[in-house]
């Protein structure tokens, strides 16, 4: 086994500073849940190992004057949901935030692994697009904002820049009548890798939908953002034909792949069928029901 | 909720898993040994490879590497693990032995090539990546269909690779099955599943040199097997093999297999002479610990126009990888399904051909049920596409076809013997506690709403405590069948009983101390237990087909029995009077009539040790007794299991809502362990019917070496259990007693097809195990597996 070093920076340059250095040998540590798994399987032998877990703009939850928030990329789960606001504002993204692995795993995974560490199946992620949520990158050429649906590159790969760290996520504010969901299909009631996940956030006003994304996962290479599907929800009262219409959509999207966990007829099947699901969800949300 | 039984009673009753629980307990694992050596395996990667050349040079020469096994020296010097069956028997059959460590060819990935005995297991682990093995992979046999296919690659050339063939008939089915009004039939497939124990498999050898004996802890269930095994592997007198089975975190059958990692340590100790540890890490559980079903299964049944039952006609290929295993052999599997198949009902006619066929993956063994799970999710799915043909209610079906306790004992189609039990009481039971007309009733209006319920019905039988005529029958020469235990009384009194069936978490201690505590009227904290050490308990087969209460609860009852008659005998002499009017009673002798005198129990020890009695002629000084016990016939338990599921519409989820078992075992000894084996077992089965799977590709290539891909049931996914016990006592058995140990996991994956297939209203023609979500969706939208 080669050696492996281990360093705990302070500050979000130190720790940039360490990983542009290291050119590709480092990793990043937030909670470790998939790095460790990993790590232990030999998949990835880093030389170093960065821990982001000390440094204050990567843990911190903060709700923005005009009613966003800013979460930091190593916030594990556990915490946002011990958060007074959050999930009142983000029920959906909270869920699906807290779907992630058992108990156990909620102590220490973030969503910003979820999403750094490229799965396409990552249950956040869905709920991250549909929410509009924007990354916050910085490396050795300083900081970037990117829609969280442009940082997955494919199963396994980000379009980080060599020596970036994702430092957290922006929310926007909240319009009035808002509301969001997440499902996912598994086998089980718990802890597995999404067959399908489907998230949905929309705004109701009157009882027509006047914004609406759509973020599916688990059925293409990277977690998509569907706008027809979106497009097919705004504008209507979330009636069948509109339902409909966005389901379609969403099994237009998706192109799966076939493997032991569902095949593509059924990923694709099932996608519309979340669809339908988390809107209604979303709609009794957004509805204050 | 209904769990009958309060809080201390529970604690009571798992007194001895109340340690367990708070990590007391030592497994294997716990054990260390001054100057102990850890050992890692070097496995195949191919399914099927020629292996050229194996260097282990540069293993060898990493740190805190002590040696390296590995190559054909070995071979030379370790006999390679042999499972004979009866070579007079009634079916063909053919031995595979399997080195325990391969040196020309490897038959399926996982297999060991070389192992690696360091100072630690990071060390040993490291080493073992340097080992480099050069192999020819060969064309594999990933399944089935694949092995039997012509010029299909050949396991064990030549000669095809059907190991085993056996054919049970009765009645004269071509006749049966012409004249039937109604004839339907399906083919089933039960994946190949892994027993998933919390604890995995491990060894801690040693050799002692003073006493030119090896002592062995094993996490087993069959100490004195696994002694056997060894002895025969390594050319090693058995008498110098001690084998400790310590406390054991489950096993459910895959333990009770002998293992070539085992065989290797053995080695290794002695060869080394310190000792040698490996542990087994979960992902050499789910790719190189034995496996078990993987049947498939085609099958037929004849009814009358009135829903009676005519005749059942089945063939049974059971994918049982690449080797025997010691000591059951591959027939396991296709002997006891048909055992099985008829289940609680009468046939005029049965016809069944079974296959064990090898293929290029790791040998399968015994589970938890062994081919009865695969009973009655062939009769039962059967009996519900009569019923729904005939327009006939899933239970009044089989109300019409249940045999009645004024048949017992009755022959069964495929020969065996049931000895006793209710089976329409029993159903009824279940039809009642669950209320079964407001299940319907709740169907009917979640149809309404647009929801899908189902309800699903298991009835079955359960061979337990297996005697020497049972396995004499399949020819399972290996097996002794029969099981022992030794009771020792103290000079002061002080009780100590071992038996032969050792505890695996099942709470043996508990459930002994209490048969001889209530048989001897003494408390049961007076009596001392011994388990699981060659050194200490008495001989027998060990823990595993339902068998401890039956065969070790047997042996251990007529000890006691043997000595009543031994005190009754003192006290006799001392009071010089005839044995006739002397009785064991209430923890001593007493004679008989009014006024009688009477002796304790640690009166009549010291009387038994003491030099200044007089011992009557014939009686040994001392007070000690050993039985060994072969059941008159094995006992058959039953169950009727009803249970109520909701498929989602849209996906093919399934949950389910309501499960009520109606169990008939005989008298209870430990309510707590029924009932816990009860549930265990349901969880078991709820695995195989919906989630469970050990999926290998065409290749030959493991797919499911972790639990994230390997999906157990957890705790949201086994709903509350409502368990009615009756009681039947077996007219066969020592107290009456009938096991209980694999009833839930025999039940289970039956009567959750019953249900959801109740709710599809579906007979689709292939019953693919487990009913996966997507499964379950494809038979809703009327399309064939295309994996199947
Ligand atoms: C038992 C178990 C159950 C699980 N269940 C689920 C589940 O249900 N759904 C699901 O989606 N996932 C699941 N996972 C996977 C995992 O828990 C999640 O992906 C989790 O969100 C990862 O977060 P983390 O903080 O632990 O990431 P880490 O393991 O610390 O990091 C993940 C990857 O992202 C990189 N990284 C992390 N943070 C940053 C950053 N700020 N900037 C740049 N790169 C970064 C790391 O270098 C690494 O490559 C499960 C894992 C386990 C062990």
């Amino acid at each position: 086994m080669s050696d492996m070093r281990y360093v705990v920076p302070r500050t979000l340059d130190e720790a940039v500073g360490a990983f542009a250095e290291a050119k590709g040998a480092a990793r990043i540590l937030a909670g470790g849940t998939d790095l460790l798994v990993q790590m232990r399987a030999g998949a990835v032998r880093p030389g170093l190992v960065i821990d982001i877990k000390k440094i204050a703009e990567l843990t911190g939850i903060e709700e923005t004057a005009d009613g966003g928030f800013r979460i930091g990329g190593a916030v594990a789960g556990a915490r946002l949901a011990e958060h007074p606001r959050f999930g009142k504002v983000w029920p959906g993204l909270l869920e699906a935030i807290n779907l992630i692995g058992s108990t156990q795993v909620q102590g220490r995974a973030s969503a910003g692994g979820n999403l750094c560490n490229g799965s396409p199946a990552a249950d956040s992620v869905p709920a991250m697009v549909a929410a509009g949520a924007v990354a916050t990158l910085q490396g050795p050429k300083g900081r970037r904002e990117m829609p969280v649906e442009d940082v997955p590159a494919g199963p396994g790969r980000t379009n980080l820049q060599p020596g970036e760290i994702l430092v957290g996520f922006i929310l926007p504010p909240r319009p009035l009548g808002s509301g969001d969901a997440y499902l996912r299909m598994i086998p089980r009631t718990e802890m597995d890798i999404a067959v399908v996940g489907c998230g949905v956030n929309l705004t109701l006003k009157d009882g027509v939908c006047t914004a609406a994304r759509v973020g599916l996962g688990a059925v293409a290479p990277t977690v998509l953002r569907v706008d027809a599907a979106a497009k097919a929800l705004i504008g209507s009262r979330l009636d069948a034909a509109a339902l409909d219409a966005a389901a379609a959509a969403c099994r237009a999207a998706c192109h799966p792949i076939d493997d032991k966990r569902g095949t593509i007829a059924y990923r694709t099947e099932v996608a519309g069928v979340l669809l339908k699901r988390a809107a209604g969800i979303a709609a009794d949300r957004a509805k204050g029901a | 909720m209904n769990r009958g039984h309060n809080r201390a009673a529970v604690l009571e009753a798992h007194a001895e898993h109340l340690p367990l629980l708070r990590g007391l307990g030592r497994y294997v694992g716990d054990l260390t040994l001054p100057g102990m050596l850890h050992v890692a395996f070097v496995r195949s990667p191919h399914a099927h490879a020629k292996i050229r050349a194996i260097d282990v040079a540069a293993a060898r020469g990493c740190p805190g590497v002590v040696d390296v096994l590995g190559g054909a020296g070995l071979a030379e010097r370790l006999a390679p693990i042999r499972a004979r069956l009866d070579p007079d028997g009634d079916y063909d059959y053919r031995e595979t032995p399997w080195p325990a460590m391969a040196h020309e060819r490897v038959r399926y990935v996982g297999e060991i090539v070389a192992a690696v005995i360091a100072a630690d297991r990071y060390k040993a682990e490291d080493a073992a990546a340097a080992v480099a093995v050069d192999y020819e992979p060969l064309a594999a046999a990933s399944d089935v269909a694949a092995a039997l296919r012509d010029g299909a690659p050949e396991v064990h050339a030549p000669g095809g690779n059907v190991l085993f063939r056996v054919r049970k008939q009765s009645g004269d089915a071509g006749a049966c099955f012409a004249d039937a009004p109604l004839r339907l039939s399906a083919r089933f497939k039960h994946p190949r599943v892994a027993g998933m124990s919390m604890e995995g498999c491990g060894v801690l050898a040693r050799y002692d040199a003073v006493a030119d004996e090896l002592v062995f802890w094993s996490s087993t269930q069959i100490p004195h097997l696994l002694r056997d095994g060894l002895s025969r592997c390594l050319g090693m007198p058995a008498e110098r093999i001690r084998v400790i089975a310590p406390e054991v975190g489950g096993a459910f059958g895959i333990k009770m297999q002998l293992f070539p990692e085992e065989v290797i340590l053995a080695y290794a100790a002695r060869q080394l002479g310190r000792p040698v540890k490996w542990i087994q890490d979960r992902s050499e559980h789910l790719i190189a610990s034995f496996h078990a079903r993987d049947v498939t299964v085609e099958a037929e049944i004849a009814a009358d126009g009135e829903g009676r039952l005519l005749g059942l006609r089945a063939k049974a290929w059971c994918d049982v990888g690449a080797y025997s295993a010691f000591p059951l052999t591959c027939a396991l599997e296709p002997h006891t399904i048909a055992t099985a198949l008829p289940g609680p009902y009468r046939w005029d006619c049965f016809d069944y051909e079974g296959y064990a066929v090898a293929t290029n993956k790791y040998p399968g063994g015994a589970y938890r049920g062994v081919g009865f799970p695969i009973g009655p999710l062939v009769t039962e799915t059967l009996i519900d596409r009569v019923a729904r043909k005939l327009d006939c209610d899933p239970i009044e079906i089989r109300r019409r076809n249940l045999l009645r306790p004024d048949d017992m004992p009755f022959s069964s189609a495929s020969g065996a013997v049931y000895d006793s039990g209710d089976y329409p009481a029993l159903l009824q039971a279940a039809v009642d506690r669950a209320d079964y007309a407001t299940w319907r009733e709740e169907q009917k209006q979640a149809a309404q709403a647009g929801r899908r319920l189902g309800i699903g019905v298991a009835c079955f039988v359960e061979a337990s405590g297996m005697n020497r005529r049972v396995y004499r029958g399949r020819g399972m020469m290996e097996i002794p069948a029969f099981e022992s235990a030794l009771i020792r009384v103290s000079p002061g009194g002080d009780i100590f009983a071992a038996v032969s069936t050792p505890s695996q978490g099942q709470g043996q201690r508990t459930t002994f101390r209490r048969l001889l505590s209530e048989r001897l009227g003494v408390a049961p904290d007076a009596i001392a237990i011994g388990l699981g050490d060659t050194a200490v308990a008495p001989y027998g087969a060990g823990t595993f087909g339902s068998r401890s209460v039956v065969s070790g609860g047997g042996a251990l009852l007529a000890a006691a029995g043997k000595l009543c008659d031994r005190l009754c005998v003192l006290a006799a002499a001392r009071w010089a009077v005839p044995v006739a009017s002397v009785a064991f009673a209430d923890g001593g002798v007493q004679e008989i009539g009014q006024g009688g005198r009477r002796l304790s129990l640690a009166e009549l020890a010291g009387l038994a040790y003491s030099a200044r009695t007089d011992l009557p002629d014939g009686v040994e000084p001392g007070l000690e007794v050993r039985v060994a016990h072969d059941p008159k016939a094995a006992p058959f338990s039953a169950a009727a299991h009803l249970v109520l599921v909701e498929v989602d519409p849209r996906t093919g989820q399934v949950a389910i809502r309501r499960y009520v078992v109606a169990e008939d075992c005989g008298p209870i000894v430990n309510p707590a362990a029924v009932d816990g084996q009860v549930r265990g077992g349901i969880a078991q089965g709820i695995g195989c019917a919906l989630y469970e799977d050990i999926v290998y590709d065409a290749e030959g290539q493991h797919l499911s070496a972790t639990l994230q891909d390997y999906l157990v049931p957890g705790a949201g996914e086994v709903p509350e259990i409502d368990i009615v016990h009756q009681v039947t006592p077996s007219p066969f058995t020592e107290g009456g007693h009938k096991g209980v140990g694999e009833s839930g996991t025999i039940g289970a994956p039956a009567a959750i097809v019953s249900a959801v297939m109740d709710a599809l209203r579906a007979d689709p023609p292939r019953i693919i195990l487990p009913l996966s979500p997507q499964r379950v969706h494809d038979v809703m939208e009327g399309r064939a597996d295309e994996r199947a």
